[in-house]
C-alpha cells in the first residue's frame, strides 16, 4: 500500500510538473509570438522610417540642388545673388576670415587681408601659399582679389564698401558685412552660414555667443557696475564711446563706460579721467606702441592718476595680440572677449583674477 | 606810411590794454572750465591750500595751468618767430614753418611713433631732431644756391615737401598707430606737463628774448644791407642768427604740442595792421597776440559744451584766425605789407 501511495504521489508530482511545464511552454510560446509580432511591427516602422529618410534625403537633395541661386541682402542693403555653393572665397577682414574658418570652410578660403592671422590653420595655409594676401583692410587690391578667381568676396561694409564698384566691374560676387555691433556679428554668422550652406554650424556659433553673453551678464547682474575706460591709444587717449561695439560689450560685462557720454570713438583728456575716476582702465592694441611696463609707467606719470581707482588698485589692464583681437574683432572669438571683459570688470563674480597683461596666452586664464 | 606819432602811441596803448584784458580773461576762464567746472574760489583754494580736494587740485595744478602756460608759450614763440621770419624774408606770407622745420618735426615724431617700444618722451626728442635737421638742411641748401631770401624760401619748400613725402610713406605703413601720429600733427595741449613747459621754455625763451633784443637791428635790416653796414651791423650774420634762433624756439615748442598752424602768420599781421611795422613793438605784441589766440582756441577745444571734445587745436586756431585776418585784409588791405 505504501508503494501505491508513493506511486500515486509520484504520479501527482509528475502530473504537476508536466502541467507546469505545459503551462510554461504555452505561455512562452505566447510571449514569443507577441515578441515576434512586435518585431514585425518594428521592422515595418523601420522600413517606413527608411523610406521617409530616403524621401527626406531626396527632398534635401532637391532643396540643396535648388538652394542656389540664393538671393540675400547684405549689410549695405544690396541684393546679391549667390549663383552656386561658394568654393573659392576671399575675405576682406580678420573677423570675416575667423568666421569662415569657424564654419569649417578653411579649404575654401583662397584669399584674405593682411591683418587676418587666426586660427593657426589659417597661418599654415597662408604659409603654404594656399591663401593669398589681397591687401590691407583699408587698402584692398581689387586686382589681387580677382586674381584668386573667387566665386564669393566678403568684405567689411564701412572700411571696404568703396571697393565694391571696382570688384563688381571685375565680375565678382561681393557681400558686404557690418562688423560694428554684437547683433551684427550674430547676423554675420548666420548670413555667412546661409550663403555657404553651413546652416547647423552657423546656429552653433550663434548659440555659443548667446550662451556666453547670458552667462556673463547673468553673473555680473548681482554686482554693482564697474566704471571703466577702454582705450586703444595712450596719448591722446582714444576711447570707445557710446554706440561703439566695445561700448556695447562693456555694458554686457557689467561696466559703465566713462566715455559713454559721447558717441563713437572719442579723444578723452586725462583731466576728464581724473574727474571721472574709473575703477578699471583697459588699453587694448593688436601691437602695443611701447612695452607694457612703459605704458603702466605712462599712466602713473599723469598728474592726479595716483588718485584714480584703476591706478591705485592696480586695475590697469593691457590687452594685446590675441587677447586684443578676441575683443576687438566681431568674430567667433567674441565669446572669449565677452569672458575676458567680464573677468576684468567683475573678478569677484567669477572668482578669477586675470593678470594685468593679457596677450596670446589668454586662453589659459579663461579656464573653460 | 606817415602815421601821426600821437595817434600811433594811442593805438599802441589801446592795443596793449585790450590784449591784457582779453588775455587775463581767457586765462581765468581756461582754469575754470573743462570736464569739471570750478568756481574762482575753488581754483584759488586748490592752488593755495595743499589739503584741498585732491581731484580739483590735480586738475588745476597738474593739467590746466601747465596746459595754459604751454599754450601761451607756444603762441608767444610762434608770434615772435613769425614776425622775425616775415621781416627776414621780406615776405608777408612767410611763417615760422617756412624752413621745412615743421615737416621735419612731423616726420621725426611719426618715426618715433612707429618704431616699436620707444619710451613716450621719444616723440618730442625725435620731433626736435627732425625739425632742426630739416632747418639746417634748408639753410645749407639756400647758402649753396646763394639766391638770398627767395633761395631760402625755395630751399625750405623743397626740404619740407621732401620730408612730407616721407611722412606720407610712414603714415601709410603705420596702420593702427596712425591715429597717434595724426593727432600729434593736428596739435594739442591736452597732455602738456610742467616738465614739457620747463624743457620747451629753457630752449625757446633765450632765443626769443635775444630776438626781441635785436628788434631794432631787424628794422635796420629792412632798410637794406648797405644801410645796415653803415650802422655797423653785419647783416648776413644777423640774418642767419635770427633765423636759426627763432626756428629753434618754434621747434622746441611744436615738438611737444604738434604743428599749430596759422598763428605765426596771422599774429604779426594783426599787430602791424594796428600799430605799424616797427619791430620793437611788433615782435613782443605779436607774441602776446599769438598767446591770446592759442589760449582762446584751446578754450574752445576744451569747452565741455563742445560735443566732439578735444578736437585739434590747430584747426581751431585757423578757424578763428582766418576770419579775423580776412576782415583786417579787406579793411586795411592797402597798408598791408612789411
Amino acid at each position: 500500500m505504501p508503494k501505491i501511495k508513493t506511486i500515486g504521489a509520484l504520479a501527482v508530482i509528475a502530473l504537476a510538473i508536466s502541467l507546469v511545464t505545459a503551462a510554461l511552454v504555452f505561455s512562452n510560446n505566447s510571449t514569443l509570438s507577441a515578441l515576434d509580432s512586435r518585431l514585425i511591427a518594428m521592422n515595418s516602422t523601420l522600413n517606413n522610417l527608411k523610406g521617409e529618410l530616403s524621401s527626406l534625403q531626396d527632398e534635401l537633395n532637391i532643396v540643396r540642388a535648388s538652394y542656389y541661386p540664393l538671393v540675400i541682402e547684405d549689410a549695405l542693403g544690396r541684393v546679391v545673388t549667390i549663383k552656386s555653393e561658394p568654393t573659392r572665397i576671399v575675405s576682406g577682414a580678420p573677423s570675416i576670415t575667423e568666421t569662415l574658418f569657424a564654419l569649417g570652410l578653411s579649404s575654401r578660403v583662397v584669399g584674405a587681408d593682411s591683418y587676418s592671422n587666426y586660427p593657426s590653420e589659417f597661418l599654415q595655409l597662408k604659409a603654404q601659399g594656399k591663401i593669398a594676401i589681397v591687401g590691407g583692410v583699408t587698402t584692398l587690391d581689387p586686382e589681387k582679389v580677382a586674381a584668386q578667381k573667387p566665386d564669393l568676396v566678403v568684405i567689411d561694409a564701412s572700411l571696404q564698401g568703396k571697393f565694391i564698384p571696382a570688384l563688381e566691374s571685375l565680375g565678382l560676387t561681393v557681400v558686404a558685412l557690418d562688423t560694428k555691433s554684437v547683433e551684427s556679428a550674430k547676423s554675420n554668422f548666420q548670413l555667412l552660414a546661409k550663403i555657404t550652406y553651413k546652416l547647423s554650424e552657423g546656429v552653433r556659433i550663434v548659440d555659443r555667443l548667446n550662451t556666453a553673453i547670458q552667462n556673463v551678464s547673468g553673473k555680473v547682474s548681482g554686482s554693482s557696475p564697474t566704471k571703466v575706460l577702454f582705450v586703444v591709444w595712450h596719448d591722446p587717449m582714444y576711447a570707445a564711446g557710446n554706440g561703439t561695439y566695445l561700448g556695447e560689450l562693456i555694458s554686457i560685462a557689467g561696466g559703465v563706460n566713462i566715455a559713454g557720454n559721447r558717441t563713437g570713438w572719442v579723444v578723452v583728456n586725462p583731466e576728464q579721467v581724473v574727474a571721472a575716476n574709473p575703477d578699471v582702465l583697459i588699453m587694448s592694441s593688436m601691437s602695443l606702441p611701447m612695452n607694457p611696463e612703459q605704458i603702466f609707467a605712462y599712466f602713473r606719470s599723469l598728474p592726479g592718476f595716483e588718485n584714480v581707482n584703476a591706478v591705485r588698485n592696480n586695475r590697469v589692464y593691457i590687452l594685446t595680440e590675441d587677447a586684443s583681437n578676441a575683443l576687438e574683432r566681431a568674430g567667433p572669438r567674441l565669446v572669449d572677449g565677452v569672458y575676458i571683459l567680464g573677468y576684468i570688470l567683475h573678478p569677484e563674480a567669477f572668482k578669477v583674477q586675470l593678470p594685468n597683461v593679457l596677450a596670446g596666452n589668454y586662453t589659459s586664464y579663461l579656464g573653460r | 606810411m606817415h602815421a601821426q606819432p600821437v595817434n600811433k602811441r594811442l593805438r599802441l596803448s589801446l592795443y596793449v590794454i585790450t590784449l591784457s584784458i582779453f588775455f587775463s580773461l581767457a586765462f581765468m576762464i581756461s582754469v575754470m572750465i573743462g570736464t569739471m567746472q570750478l568756481s574762482p574760489f575753488e581754483v584759488a583754494d586748490s592752488i593755495i591750500n595743499p589739503n584741498s580736494d585732491p581731484v580739483a587740485r590735480s586738475i588745476v595744478l597738474g593739467y590746466r595751468i601747465p596746459r595754459i602756460l604751454f599754450a601761451s608759450l607756444t603762441g608767444f614763440v610762434l608770434g615772435v618767430s613769425g614776425g622775425v621770419i616775415q621781416t627776414l624774408t621780406r615776405n608777408p606770407l612767410a611763417d615760422p614753418y617756412i624752413t621745412g622745420m615743421s615737416s621735419g618735426a612731423a616726420l621725426g615724431a611719426a618715426i618715433a611713433f612707429v618704431v616699436p617700444f620707444l619710451p613716450y618722451y621719444a616723440v618730442p626728442i625725435m620731433a626736435f631732431l627732425g625739425g632742426v635737421s630739416m632747418l639746417l638742411l634748408s639753410i645749407f641748401l639756400a647758402k649753396k644756391a646763394g639766391a638770398g631770401p627767395i633761395g631760402f624760401i625755395l630751399a625750405g619748400v623743397a626740404v619740407g615737401t621732401f620730408a612730407s613725402a616721407i611722412l606720407m610713406v610712414v603714415l601709410a605703413l603705420a596702420s593702427e598707430k596712425s591715429h597717434g601720429i595724426l593727432y600729434w600733427l593736428f596739435g594739442s595741449f591736452s597732455t602738456s606737463t610742467w616738465g614739457d613747459l620747463q624743457t620747451a621754455s629753457a630752449v625757446s625763451m633765450p632765443a626769443i628774448i635775444f630776438a626781441l633784443y635785436k628788434a631794432r637791428d631787424l628794422n635796420i635790416l629792412l632798410l637794406g644791407e648797405e644801410h645796415a653796414a653803415q650802422l655797423g651791423i653785419d647783416s648776413r650774420r644777423l640774418w642767419l642768427l635770427m633765423l636759426l634762433l627763432s626756428s629753434l624756439a618754434v621747434s622746441a615748442c611744436v615738438s611737444f604740442c604738434g604743428i599749430i598752424g596759422f598763428i605765426g602768420l596771422v599774429a604779426p599781421h594783426m599787430v602791424r595792421l594796428t600799430i605799424g611795422s616797427d619791430n620793437r613793438f611788433v615782435l613782443p605784441l605779436a607774441g602776446f597776440t599769438g598767446s591770446l589766440l592759442i589760449v582762446i582756441a584751446d578754450n574752445i577745444v576744451r569747452n565741455p559744451l563742445n560735443p566732439i571734445a578735444e578736437m585739434p587745436v590747430g584747426s581751431v586756431t585757423s578757424m578763428i584766425g582766418v576770419p579775423f585776418f580776412v576782415y583786417l585784409l579787406i579793411k586795411k588791405g592797402k597798408s598791408f605789407g612789411m
